[in-house]
């Protein structure tokens, strides 16, 4: 199973590095980059078959360690796939936001708005390994 | 006394703390591997700046995991004097023995340079060579020294007098100019409550010799001495 993690900066925290790659995308042109915020992206290969325990873990490992809940918000997906052997999971999979094998957590509670990853039309969630 | 300064992968100002100490008329230093959980006697422990663990995830954060830190968190309960500096600052926020984080920069940019300190608190342990409002000229030297908090924990903050030291400019005065990473309320510096914990972004530790600039952070380290010296004759 692997667990992907996004930590992001909180809503009401500066994130100058968000500001600094927005400048830089309207200075490449993209003039319609209204806000970019800069977070981290953690995948977690866990040894177990349970799922309720991993969401359990996961949780505990994000707020003991992976989040700082002064400055961070966390949100993760449980992927059942990745108990296939000699899966290479990338940071460029997208991150399911619901759906078989799937399980989704996060910090806020409902209303976290998913990654633009979840919805594009090329979601390759279904592909398993390449 | 004995000054115990804890050493981490990655830590790099534990010798420039050390050289201070070992010019302090009865003090002693002590440096501390950070998988030894004995703090040796130390009478101050120092976590000195640097860059604990390669800065990975979030500053100080892998730090605080230390088997070291577990005894610093029990000597802090028991009243001793700990003092975080820089990445020391860092460890001690996220540890959770100050409140706040220290996040990037206002303007991302690395900052080295002197900058001008505003002692609020005069009456600590670290402090009390300093008089109440007096202004220090320390350097600065990080890239994560942005403090913040959420309002109910900054307000907090300044009801209780808990912050120690504001950028300010030369006369004192708190302007936003003088404010080197965006921090709020241009803080540099808090104590915990009850006055023994002190975590600051500065270095003291490199103005204590006129031949480097300056030395008003020798006025720190010599309070820290007396503070223990005496605790010990009590």
């Amino acid at each position: 199973m692997i667990a992907k993690v996004v930590v992001m900066p909180k809503a009401v925290v500066n994130d100058p590095q968000g500001v600094t790659v927005k400048q830089g995308l309207r200075s490449l042109g993209f003039d319609e980059v209204d806000e970019v915020r800069v977070g981290k992206y953690i995948e977690i290969r866990l040894d177990t078959d349970s799922e309720a325990e991993a969401v359990e873990h996961v949780e505990q490992m994000c707020h003991k360690l992976l989040a700082n809940h002064v400055i961070e918000d966390f949100r993760f997906t449980l992927d059942a796939r990745g108990n296939t052997r000699g899966r290479q999971a990338s940071p460029t999979d997208p991150l399911p936001q619901s759906g078989a094998g799937t399980t989704v957590r996060d910090s806020l509670g409902a209303g976290d708005p998913p990654l633009s990853s979840d919805v594009s039309p090329g979601n390759r969630a279904g592909s398993g390994s390449r | 006394m004995k000054f115990g300064i804890v050493v981490f992968p990655g830590t790099w100002s534990d010798r420039d703390c050390g050289l201070v100490v070992e010019q302090l008329e009865g003090a002693e230093v002590e440096y501390l591997w950070h998988k030894d959980a004995d703090l040796r006697g130390a009478d101050c422990v120092i976590l000195p700046g640097g860059f604990s663990y390669g800065d990975y995830l979030r500053t100080g954060a892998i730090a605080r995991f230390s088997p070291v830190m577990e005894s610093v968190g029990e000597f802090a309960e028991r009243g001793g004097l700990v003092w975080g500096i820089c990445n020391g600052f860092q460890i001690l926020c996220e540890s959770g023995l100050l409140p706040g984080a220290l996040i990037r920069n206002a303007g991302m940019e690395f900052r080295c340079e002197w900058v001008h300190l505003v002692c609020e608190r005069a009456d600590l342990p670290f402090t009390h060579y300093l008089q109440e409002h007096q202004v220090i000229r320390v350097p600065i030297s990080h890239g994560e020294g942005n403090f913040f908090a959420d309002p109910a924990t900054l307000s907090r903050l300044e009801q209780r007098g808990q912050v120690v030291f504001r950028y300010s400019d030369e006369r004192g005065y708190v302007l936003l100019d003088a404010n080197p990473n965006g921090s709020a309320h241009n803080i540099a510096g808090i104590v915990n409550e009850r006055g023994n914990v002190l975590g600051m972004m500065p270095h003291p530790e490199r103005c204590a010799d006129p031949q480097l600039g300056g030395s008003d952070g020798l006025l720190l380290f010599q309070s820290a001495v007396a503070a223990a010296v005496e605790a010990l004759a009590s």
